[in-house]
């Protein structure tokens, strides 16, 4: 069941610069995939063309190796869960999740069967009777998830399911996002601009900016060799020395040395660990990271003077 | 009393402060505030309310029997047959147009978009008597289509088409202009929704779009038939004020004050009286369930 997308280009106006150029990638079946970059990077115009709301001004989409330029959307078997829910609110949870099996005439109560099963899935059993405005944030977008699995969907299409829910809970669904695809198994293409989101729910990534495929791999790929500064930079935030070596900010070591020309110019505690920016002899500015304990037996703080060490530069860390 | 805004004061208690003044200022103004509704109250009474009353005072002034009798009138019951009659068409009409317009415009786009809803706006702009003037200028004895009409001979001037027509012109943007903000501000993702989830285009809009804006299409609906029960000045024109055959009620209700039959104009009156009452009550009725 994998979704392949060929030289896709997708422009709003006329003339104008393409929303999406060129892109293509191959979301393998039954792994999730995810679609990773800032805002505008045609990530969503992508996902949405893929499920057909949008059509290409140029390539295909595949799905099992199909061509669905023609094919309407109600018949792609995919399934579009929307970063605001898109929930029916004039409908309760149960008439919601009935929905894609009632328009397409399956019987009452093997309806009612699915939707109990789903109910289940999505730990809701006693909320079936609620409406939408009734249930909290969690909980309207895993009855959107489960809306969009009631029909069967041979595809999954995500667009920053999360996006709008506070940390924990985030955290929450993201396990249960993963539970969910260990059960079903099913081909799913997930939006975000969240990488930490990305690494961690996915078995591959595609690096999106300005509408262009900037890499395609595993998240190890993406992070550990990415193939430009752009990259490097965007995902885990790396630094990308003048010599053009990339180092991530927890791979950066700092030594209290009131000789050495380097000196720490901010100094932030998060939580469990504490990031720094670093001004190195060459008026550079990197950005550190350590542990809250490290910081405090070195006793760190704002203007002192610090040895900066580097670990060697693997091969793969090298940008040209 | 003012906290200093330094970045020691935490966030809550700056709103706090803020809230506290709010109320000040509430309290400072409160004999403007008296005024200012009596002002208010006093107006609606005299302008509104008092001229109801007096409908219904006169109605009524020369006892019931009287004013039962004017209602029961042979041209009377013609006049509020062909008004029914009228908005019986009328409403449906517009209804399914409205609706159909609003849809178009909100949720899509295409060329002349921008002109059809410029033109649902039109009926309210020109004046209704106008209105009336351009349907017998275009299907009169010696309009436009005058000669082509009566080739066929059908008789649309000075007859129940035309009111129908002219009423249909007039009332058209109501239902439109309820629903339209609506299906604007509510967007397209619990369509696209739909649609992924296999519903077709039909489906779709019956199951998803219009059951959204049904409150506000009911309200469209009901200040639609009012005036389509109550249009005057285009109706005017169109009808040719024949008794008993192309009279509405509110032409009635002028023939019978020019006659200085008041007692019959009010009686008559007091019918679209309780029309607007009513219209008000489930238009009250619409807000607040949409609330």
């Amino acid at each position: 069941m994998s979704v392949e997308v060929q030289n896709l280009t997708r422009r709003f106006t006329s003339g104008g610069t393409p929303a999406v150029r060129g892109v293509s990638f191959v979301a393998p079946g039954g792994a999730i995939t995810s679609l990773l970059g800032p805002s505008g990077a045609g990530k969503s115009t992508l996902l949405r063309t893929i499920a057909g709301l949008e059509s290409p001004d140029e390539g295909r989409v595949l799905i099992e190796g199909k061509d669905c330029s023609n094919i309407r959307i109600q018949e792609r078997g995919v399934g579009l869960v929307f970063q605001g829910y898109a929930l029916f609110e004039h409908m309760t949870v149960r008439e919601n999740l009935a929905f894609g099996l009632d328009v397409r005439g399956h019987p009452k109560a093997q309806t009612k069967a699915r939707v109990d099963e789903l109910l289940e899935l999505i730990q809701l059993r006693e909320l079936g009777a609620r409406k939408p405005s009734q249930l909290s944030g969690g909980q309207r977008q895993r009855v959107a998830f489960a809306r969009a699995l009631a029909p069967r969907p041979r595809v999954l299409l995500l667009d920053e399911p999360f996006g709008a829910l506070d940390t924990q809970v985030r955290m929450e669904l993201r396990e249960w996002l993963v539970r969910l695809h260990e059960k079903t198994q099913l081909t799913t293409v997930l939006v975000t601009h969240d990488q930490e989101e990305a690494f961690e729910v996915s078995d591959h990534v595609v690096v999106l900016f300005g509408g262009q495929v900037a890499q395609v791999g595993t998240p190890d790929e993406t992070y550990d060799r990415p193939v430009n500064r752009q990259v490097a930079e965007f995902i885990g935030g790396a630094n990308v020395l003048a010599s053009g070596t990339v180092v991530r900010p927890h791979d950066v070591q700092l030594k209290k040395s009131s000789e050495s020309p380097s000196k720490i110019t901010a100094l932030r505690r998060v939580g469990g660990y504490v990031k720094l920016t670093v001004q190195l002899a060459s008026g550079e500015r990197i950005n550190a990271e350590m542990s809250q304990t490290e910081a405090i037996a070195q006793a760190l703080s704002e203007g002192d003077r610090v040895e900066v060490l580097f670990p060697a530069p693997s091969a793969n860390e090298f940008i040209t | 009393m003012r906290s200093p805004l330094s970045l020691e004061v935490p966030l809550q208690s700056r709103h706090l402060s803020a809230l506290v003044r709010h109320r000040l200022a509430f309290d400072e103004s409160v004999w403007v505030r008296r005024a200012l509704i009596g002002l208010a109250l006093s107006f609606v009474g005299l302008f509104l309310v008092l001229p109801l009353v007096t409908v219904f005072a006169r109605a009524l002034g020369e006892g019931p029997a009287r004013y039962f009798h004017a209602l029961t009138s042979r041209e009377a019951l013609a006049a509020i047959r062909l008004t029914l009659f009228t908005a019986a068409i009328v409403v449906p009409v517009n209804l399914v147009v409205g609706v159909a317009a609003a849809w178009l415009i909100a949720k899509f786009r295409f060329p002349g978009r921008s002109l059809l809803l410029t033109l649902v706006d039109l009926p309210f702009s020109v004046s209704p008597v106008i209105a009336g003037l351009a349907f017998v200028l275009l299907l009169g004895r010696s309009g436009l289509l005058g000669p082509w009409l009566q080739s066929i001979d059908v008789q649309v001037i000075f007859s129940t088409p035309g009111i129908v027509l002219a009423t249909l012109f007039v009332t058209f943007p109501f239902v439109a202009r309820e629903v339209l903000p609506l299906m604007q501000s509510q967007g397209n993702d619990q369509e696209e929704a739909a649609l992924t989830l296999g519903a077709s285009g039909f489906q779709t809009f019956f199951r998803v779009t219009l059951p959204r804006v049904k409150w506000a299409l009911l309200s469209g609906v009901v200040l639609c038939n009012a005036r389509a029960m109550g249009e005057f000045g285009a109706v005017s024109v169109v009808s040719g004020h024949i008794r008993g055959v192309t009279n509405t009620v509110p032409l009635h209700v002028e023939i019978l004050y020019n006659e200085y039959d008041s007692t019959g104009a009010f009686a008559v009156a007091s019918l679209l009286t309780l029309l607007a009452v009513v219209t008000l009550l489930v238009k009250k009725f619409v807000e607040w369930r949409t609330e």
